[in-house]
């Protein structure tokens, strides 16, 4: 309560306030001149509009002009007012398109004529803020002058008090206009976010194909062969066994080996497929076998208050799993750690080494399959890896209630 | 006899020469890739090519595709194709030109030595060898299902055996029966889908049978 009275009180002479005074009067003369110039461009295009295609030219010229002036306004709030305003997606032709294609794109577009009324709306309500002003520091001024009856001195006081408030609405009205129509519509931040959903949709599938061609090729090239080749050997020794039982045993001790490498590849096969224990135990007990097969030295770190969901620590794993492969495969590095910990909603996982760098999430391999499972479920995805190392994975999935 | 192996896994590779060698069939090369296949095949000219489908780079349909190229080039090397999957489409093609010492098997079948190497020696003799798999996915495709279901339940056993390429000898052993009975009801069979009469060249008969499920 103090605080507001206080700031009440020094209102005349903040910085806040004049800044605020600084910030419309930029604002007015801007808005004056591009009141004028689209006005004038507006005015053009609706008296061409009869003569078919002209109008059309012009319009789109207009909004053309509009948006380099949405620009110029972006700029001048983020450096008086210290206010960020998001532009609205404006038309963007493929290269290839043709004039007559730009030029409809422009003037059909929805988020440009926004942009032209905020010209339009913006004089208007800039020089009524100021007026206000005006007119209150006006009050002031005779108030003190006059000097009559005490209730003349109390608004002379109210006033004093009063200018810099009205100021400072002036100021909010200000960004707050720019911010509604300069920025994005709310159905072309929906329509935005349903393009992202949809590619991040997309992008899930794919990995998710993907990985099914990885596991049968796995099974496929890996596996299959063994067994067959086992039962070769078998067939083989089968046949031999009457005639020539030392071949038979040997080709049978053969058999029994490759079987046995053959479980051991269905082993790691599957788990890395899904672990299991990552269900039953969680990312810090799935984590100790991963890394228990990795020739580099791995410090894991997981501090997690609570499990995540089953889906968030498969993503995780994988990331994990993928960046730890490529530490032993491609990095060269001597030592990696793998941190994971939890604030504020979001798992955070962080995979580094000593490497020397150069890893990147090309379309098809490993990490970008990676980048693709986390934005499926709205996390983000990072690789820094400058040639000569040190490679950083990160990434940072919401796991919030 | 003669032999070139294609097969990428070099495990695969040794065992079949290993079981080939069983039988005297001498391997004189193996390799795991389709360019290197028609090199030797081109290099060495043996009765016999024993190529996996599946090969690098690609992973694909390679072996399948050197096959044809061989069998366009070379028209004497015998074909024998092996997969860890069969398709009755890829049979198709295979069989598509000259159909003349062809063979299409599971992988799988490697591990029955008696009846592969049984397979391998028809092949390399001018005969055909389909593996039963790609003759059920025949007969289950075949769009000629009426007459078909005219056949007689042993009948239709002798069709399936047929297409695998068997002789009415290996046919009447495999269902126990004289060889007589088969040639009765393989006759049988060829008037009832209206196939011109039983030719003594086996592997045109089965040629007769598969394009005959195909049509």
């Amino acid at each position: 309560m103090t605080k507001i009275a206080w700031s009440i009180l020094l209102g005349p002479v903040s910085a806040r306030t004049w800044r605020a005074v600084g910030g419309l009067l930029a604002s007015l003369v801007t808005g004056a001149v591009f009141f004028c110039g689209l006005a004038v461009a507006l005015l053009v295009s609706a008296a061409l509009c009869w003569i078919v295609g002209l109008g059309m030219l012009v319009l789109s010229f207009t909004l053309r002009l509009a948006a380099r002036m949405a620009r110029f306004d972006r700029r001048r709030i983020q450096r008086l007012a210290g206010a960020r305003i998001e532009l609205a997606a404006l038309p963007e032709p493929a290269p290839d398109a043709s004039f007559r294609q730009r030029r409809r794109a422009w003037a059909r577009s929805p988020a440009a004529r926004r942009l032209a009324a905020y010209q339009l709306v913006r004089l208007p309500a800039i020089a009524a803020s100021l007026g206000a002003v005006v007119l209150v520091v006006t009050g002031m001024i005779t108030g003190f002058t006059s000097a009559g009856s005490a209730g003349q001195v109390l608004l002379a006081v109210a006033c004093l008090f009063g200018w810099p408030l009205v100021a400072r609405l002036g100021a909010a009205l200000d960004v707050t206009l720019a911010r509604t129509l300069l920025g994005p519509s709310r159905s072309g931040q929906l329509s935005a976010e349903v393009q992202r959903l949809g590619e991040a949709r997309t992008l899930a599938v794919e990995s998710a194909e993907s990985e099914r061609r990885r596991i049968e090729r796995d099974l496929h090239d890996g596996l299959q062969p063994k067994l067959v080749s086992l039962a070769l050997e078998l067939g083989l020794a089968r046949t031999r066994f009457e005639r020539d039982p030392g071949s038979a045993k040997a080709l049978i001790d053969q058999a029994h080996q490759e079987a046995k490498t053959a479980i051991e590849d269905l082993r790691s096969l599957v788990r890395g497929i899904h672990p299991s224990v990552l269900d039953e135990r969680g990312l810090d007990a799935a984590l100790s076998a991963l890394i228990a097969n990795c020739p580099v030295p791995v410090h894991v770190e997981v501090t997690l208050s609570r499990r995540p969901d089953q889906t968030q620590e498969a993503v995780a794993y994988f990331v994990v799993a993928e960046s730890i492969t490529n530490v032993t495969k491609h990095s060269g590095a001597t030592r990696a750690s793998v941190i994971i910990n939890e604030a504020a909603g979001l798992l955070r996982i962080l995979v580094e080494d000593d490497g020397h760098g150069g890893a990147r999430a090309d379309p098809g391999g490993g990490l970008a399959g990676l980048a693709a499972r986390v934005a499926a479920i709205d996390g983000t995805f990072a690789v820094r890896s400058p040639p000569g190392g040190p490679t950083y994975v990160e990434a940072v999935i919401p796991c919030g209630p | 006899m003669r032999a070139v192996i294609a097969d990428d896994s070099v495990l695969l590779r040794e065992g079949i020469t290993r079981l080939l060698a069983e039988d005297d069939i001498e391997v004189v090369a193996g390799v795991g890739e389709a360019g290197s296949l028609l090199n030797a095949v081109e290099a060495h000219q043996p009765d016999l090519a024993v190529i996996d489908v599946r090969m690098p780079p690609g992973h694909r349909d390679e072996g399948l595709r050197a096959a044809i190229e061989i069998r366009r080039r070379w028209p004497a090397v015998a074909l024998l194709v092996l997969s860890q999957f069969v398709e009755e489409r890829y049979a198709t093609e295979l069989l598509a030109g000259e159909t003349r010492g062809i063979g299409y098997l599971l992988k799988d079948r490697v591990a029955d030595v008696a009846e592969f190497i049984e397979a391998v020696r028809r092949v390399a003799a001018g005969g055909t060898a389909l593996d039963p798999e790609v003759v059920r996915q025949l007969l289950a495709r075949s769009r000629q299902s009426d007459p078909l279901g005219r056949l007689t339940g042993r009948e239709r056993e002798v069709l399936a055996l047929m297409a695998e390429g068997r002789s009415n000898s290996a046919i009447a052993e495999s269902l126990v029966v004289s060889t007589g009975a088969v040639e009765k009801r393989v006759a049988s069979i060829f008037m009832k889908l209206d196939l011109p009469p039983d030719d003594e060249q086996h592997h045109r008969r089965v040629l007769a049978v598969v394009r005959y499920l195909n049509s």
